[in-house]
Formats: C-alpha cells, sequence, structure tokens
C-alpha cells in the first residue's frame, strides 16, 4: 500500500512538471547527437586503420601507387573533400549592408573555430540568410548534420537570396556524411540539372559516390 | 571552442537552452562515459547517470540557487561518480575509499552540502527517468489523460475535456491508461535498483 502511494505521488510529480520533462527529452536527443559522432569518428577510424593495413600489405608488394590511384574514397574522405565554406560570402555576395555585429562577432566566432558560440550569434539573425547558412557550416563543422541540414532548408524555403545553390549542395553533402547515399544522389541530381555554378561539382561528387 | 561559464551553463540546462546542453554533453560527458566503462558500466549506464546528474543540478540550481566556483566540469563527474558508487555498493563492491575521497574533495570546494543533497536528488531522478520513458512510449489519449489526472483534474473534467459519454467511462479509461503505465514501469530492469531511496 505504501509503495503504491508512493509510485502515485511520484508518477504526479514527475508528469505535473512539464518543464523537466522537457528537459529530459532534450538530453535525450542531445545524448542519441552526440553519441552518433562518437560512432561516426569511430567508424572513421576504423574505416581509416582497415584502410592502413591494406596500404601496408600492399606496399610490400610494390603496388601502392597503383592502388592509390585506383581507389574510391570513403564518403566522410568525400564529404571532407567537398566540404568548403568560402569566406567571402559576407563581403562580396550578400554585401557589407546585412552585417551588423553579432553577425561579425559569429563570424569571428567561427573563424576561430568556436562553433557552438557562432551559432548562438548568427541564431539571433535567423531572418538573414547568410547567417542561417553560416549556421548551417558551424553545425557541418560539429558533425552535427541534422540541424545543418534544417538551417539549409530555412535558406531554401526562404526562396528569395542568393544562397540556395549552395544550401542545395550542403544538404546533399550532410546526406553523403550520414551514408543517406539514395537521397544525396536524388539532391545532386537536381543541382546538375539547374546548371548553377554547383552543377559541375555536384556532377562530380555524384560519379564519386560509391 | 570557448568556454562558456559556469554559471552560463547552470542557467542553461534551467532554461532548457539545447546549445548550453550540447555544449555540456561535448565537454563533459565523455570523461563521466570513459569513467564508467572503465568501471564495470555500460554505454546505457553512462547515459542515464549522466542525464539524472544534470536534473539533479537542475534541481539544485532552480530551487537551492547552487554556486559551483570550482567549474562545472568537475561538479558533474563527481555527481556522476558517486552516483555510480553508490550503485556499485549497493551490489556488493567495495567502494568506500573512493566515495570518501570524493566527499572530501567536494569538502574541500565548498561543495559538501550540495553534494550530500545532490546523492538522493539523483536517485530520485533516476525513477522520474523511468516514469517519463514508458509515459513517452504510451498513446497520445492516455498520455493526456495521465497528464490530466497528475494535475489534479476530477473524473467529470476529464470526460469533459476528452467529450466521452460517461463518467463511468472516463474512470475506465483512466483506469488502463495508469495501469498500462504502472506495469510498464514496474517491468523496467532498471526500476528495482532505484526502488530503496
Amino acid at each position: 500500500m505504501a509503495d503504491e502511494l508512493r509510485f502515485q505521488q511520484e508518477l504526479n510529480e514527475t508528469l505535473s512538471d512539464s518543464q523537466k520533462m522537457q528537459i529530459r527529452r532534450t538530453l535525450n536527443k542531445t545524448y542519441f547527437k552526440t553519441s552518433y559522432v562518437y560512432s561516426f569518428t569511430s567508424k572513421w577510424k576504423l574505416q581509416a586503420a582497415a584502410a592502413a593495413v591494406v596500404i601496408m600489405i600492399l606496399a610490400g608488394g610494390g603496388v601502392m601507387f597503383n592502388y592509390l590511384q585506383n581507389s574510391n574514397p570513403g564518403n566522410l574522405a568525400l564529404y571532407e573533400q567537398y566540404f568548403e565554406t568560402g569566406n567571402d560570402i559576407f563581403t562580396v555576395r550578400a554585401g557589407e549592408s546585412i552585417l551588423n555585429n553579432t553577425i561579425e562577432e559569429g563570424m569571428n566566432a567561427y573563424n576561430d573555430k568556436d562553433y557552438l558560440q557562432a551559432i548562438m550569434l548568427f541564431n539571433e539573425n535567423s531572418n538573414n540568410m547568410a547567417a542561417n547558412l553560416y549556421a548551417g557550416f558551424s553545425f557541418m563543422k560539429l558533425s552535427d548534420f541534422e540541424n545543418a541540414e534544417y538551417k539549409f532548408n530555412e535558406i531554401i524555403e526562404d526562396n528569395n537570396n542568393l544562397f540556395i545553390d549552395q544550401a542545395e549542395f550542403n544538404i546533399a553533402l550532410c546526406y553523403v556524411a550520414t551514408n543517406n547515399l539514395e537521397k544525396a544522389k536524388q539532391m545532386l541530381k537536381v543541382i546538375v540539372k539547374e546548371k548553377t555554378v554547383y552543377s559541375e561539382k555536384a556532377e562530380k561528387l555524384l560519379s564519386n559516390i560509391q | 571552442m570557448k568556454d562558456i561559464s559556469t554559471e552560463q551553463i547552470l542557467d542553461g540546462i534551467v532554461n532548457n537552452n539545447s546549445f548550453i546542453i550540447q555544449y555540456v554533453y561535448k565537454q563533459f560527458f565523455a570523461i563521466v562515459r570513459n569513467y564508467i566503462l572503465n568501471h564495470g558500466g555500460r554505454e546505457d549506464d553512462a547515459r542515464d547517470i549522466f542525464q539524472d546528474g544534470i536534473m539533479a543540478i537542475y534541481e539544485q540550481r532552480k530551487n537551492k540557487n547552487l554556486k559551483i566556483e570550482s567549474g562545472f566540469g568537475t561538479y558533474i563527474y563527481a555527481v556522476c561518480r558517486n552516483k555510480w558508487l553508490n550503485l556499485r555498493r549497493n551490489s556488493g563492491k567495495l567502494v568506500y575509499n573512493e566515495m570518501e575521497d570524493l566527499s572530501n574533495e567536494m569538502e574541500k570546494k565548498g561543495l559538501g552540502n550540495h553534494f550530500r543533497e545532490v546523492e538522493e536528488l539523483n536517485f530520485k531522478e533516476a525513477r522520474a527517468r523511468i516514469y517519463q520513458k514508458h509515459f513517452d512510449t504510451l498513446s497520445e489519449e492516455c498520455r493526456k489523460l495521465l497528464r490530466m489526472m497528475a494535475e489534479g483534474l476530477s473524473v467529470k473534467e476529464i470526460q469533459l475535456r476528452f467529450n466521452y459519454k460517461s463518467e463511468g467511462f472516463a474512470y475506465k479509461k483512466r483506469s488502463i491508461c495508469r495501469s498500462r503505465l504502472g506495469k510498464l514501469i514496474k517491468q523496467d530492469k532498471n526500476y528495482n535498483t532505484y526502488e530503496d531511496y
């Protein structure tokens, strides 16, 4: 009886505190994102180690050069090879007029590799598509591809800015990084068809996806 | 990554700031995880213990205005270690020396009172986590109904809110949801671990 009372009391306490319930959900979600980063890194390390062993064996047979010439990089390597941000966006493409203090601080944080701080600052300017683009890049740097995709989609949905091509290409890269290859191919095919500055890159990436 | 102050972290936890929580995981989870994995625990244990530790700290900050002069990392690590040692002690492992050292260390840092209090909170949070884990798997109707019940709504009010045909039906529905949740919770393999606290 006492156990049952305690159970009911604790259950009521738990269910009536919606703020705490929400925090627990955030903790869970964050844990899975973080552990994804661990498994991603370990997987990458494992692939790298395996590749090193293969190279050592092949080198013994004197065919290393040939192997390197013919090898296809893994998806993570592909992502790293194609991921570039371009620091001139704020000054050249978007113009000085969109720069304000927090965006500038965000850029400084980004250049200092303080990506979390950069995200906070860019998020204060979520109506600014260049800030959203850099928030997306910052998420990519933290290997948080889900949030990066969300940021790039905001740019595409805005549909009235100069960064749509770049957002599309980076979403495709996020798909590559998360091994979502069918979706990546689909997106890249669209980019190739659109004949934008990213079409050539998209075509090359498409041909490299294993 | 630039350091975020302890005060910012504590406020961020209380306000459910997802960036701060992400920062906390990225900065401090690995060390807790390594400790638990190297001391007979599994990934699940590390995840749960870290989460309960954060929630206990949330309670202390919100209700007792917890201040940590010695750095957030030191405190969360001590809180999690202490909880793991407690669990191991309960399963017959000899951990008294380590527990005493930890307690002395917190005393020296001026966190003795908070540290003693956090132990009980930590286990309470563990039970709440188990309750919520199973609550989140129920149907939307059951979740709404049980929330209303917990907030003190009468059966009559529940009947009206859900447009049920009678109070009797609302009562029956409430009992079904309540017993389904109770069954799930009591079947949880970790529920008994925290029963004695």
